[in-house]
């Protein structure tokens, strides 16, 4: 935890930067020092509606933004106004960490439902990550776990078949907010919220819509999943695991073993 | 005029959705549309949904009538203004 969060109440647990501080401990071990500097940068808080364009394909920009609650979308967009989404963006989750390296995004986000978003200027993460190597190899891991995660979406858009599919991206959404500590659940149940549409899940898959209503249905019916109103219950948390084939060792592709360099 | 014609099957899609129909262009088989039946298609059922198609895949929404759905076969033999790519697998 950070040293003085009782003497200084706005920094602790729950609060934006609270937020940051553990989604980076996850990708990297941050000592207190780390911690404490991270507590102390200039973060701005903003709040963004549903279908509100978070990020222009193109966009340069003088901050990073890190999505505090809600969920939001990443994607192309084709010369023929078809969408593909490349992944979901999550509470924690950096929108446009690339622009901080990259000078410009290659993909645009949405806001799927209405969003908090914290923003930290580039000049303050330059210094961070001068100052504190934890905190630049948590950005570096940041990006191979993206690069990771897309290579994932190619192999389930390239490979599996409409169920596996479907189901392969349950089960990362599911896990991936488990670790964060927004999916509930216990024994072989598991639930969140998943505020997306029939069409979202299309761009995302590459399935039709009429193909992800069909699939859908067909995990019901195999007892898998419920899917209402945007809310997911995984009903068989192992068994959808195993019809997707799905591991989650690419959500956390780090060597923590004691005595990697990398620790 | 190229000649376009329905003919009924019945479409395994393990859905309630069996209702189709084989589209053929002149004579030869270009698409298999399926009636959306299934309660899970809400507001779109009864349209009529491309199932496959041959020659370049192009994913289309469900069309709401067959004489729509055989203005967008009409459309599809418009002369094409670069080679054609060889024929894929339709859509899973």
């Amino acid at each position: 935890m950070i040293p003085n969060a009782a003497q200084n109440p706005v920094r602790m647990k729950g609060t934006p930067i609270h937020l940051l501080v553990e989604r980076l401990s996850v990708l990297a071990p941050l000592d207190d020092v780390e911690r404490q500097a991270l507590a102390e940068a200039p973060l701005r808080t903003m709040v963004a509606a549903r279908d509100q364009t978070l990020v222009r394909h193109g966009e340069g920009m003088a901050e990073c933004r890190v999505l505090l609650s809600g969920l939001a979308a990443a994607h192309k967009l084709l010369p023929d106004g078809k969408r593909q989404i490349v992944s979901f963006v999550l509470p924690g989750d950096f929108l446009d960490l690339d622009a901080y390296a990259a000078g410009r995004m290659d993909r645009g986000v949405t806001a799927l439902s209405s969003c908090s978003i914290a923003s930290i200027p580039h000049a303050a993460l330059r210094r961070l990550s001068a100052d504190h190597p934890g905190i630049a190899l948590a950005l570096w891991r940041d990006t191979l776990l993206n690069a990771a995660v897309a290579r994932e979406w190619v192999v389930n858009v390239g490979q599996r078949m409409a169920a596996e599919r479907l189901a392969h991206l349950i089960c990362e959404m599911c896990a991936n907010l488990e670790t964060r500590g927004l999916a509930q659940g216990e024994g072989d149940e598991r639930s969140f919220s998943w505020p997306v549409t029939q069409a979202d899940i299309a761009d995302a898959t590459g399935l039709s819509t009429v193909h992800v209503n069909r699939t859908i249905q067909d995990l019901r019916a195999r007892e898998l999943i419920q899917f209402r109103h945007q809310e997911v219950t995984v009903l068989d948390w192992p068994g959808l695991q195993s019809l997707a084939g799905f591991s989650p060792d690419y959500l956390s592709p780090f060597d923590k073993r004691p005595g990697s360099h990398l620790q | 005029m190229h000649a376009v014609e329905f003919q009924p099957i019945r479409v395994r899609t393990g859905s309630e959705d069996k209702e189709g129909r084989l589209a053929l262009l002149d004579g030869e088989l270009i698409a298999i549309l399926v009636r959306l039946d299934d309660e899970v298609h809400d507001s779109e059922r009864g349209k009529w949904f491309v199932e496959a198609q041959f020659g370049p895949p192009r994913r289309v929404e469900p069309f709401g009538t067959l004489d729509d759905a055989e203005a967008w076969l009409r459309a599809q033999i418009a002369p094409p203004a670069t080679p054609r790519p060889e024929p894929r697998q339709a859509r899973a």
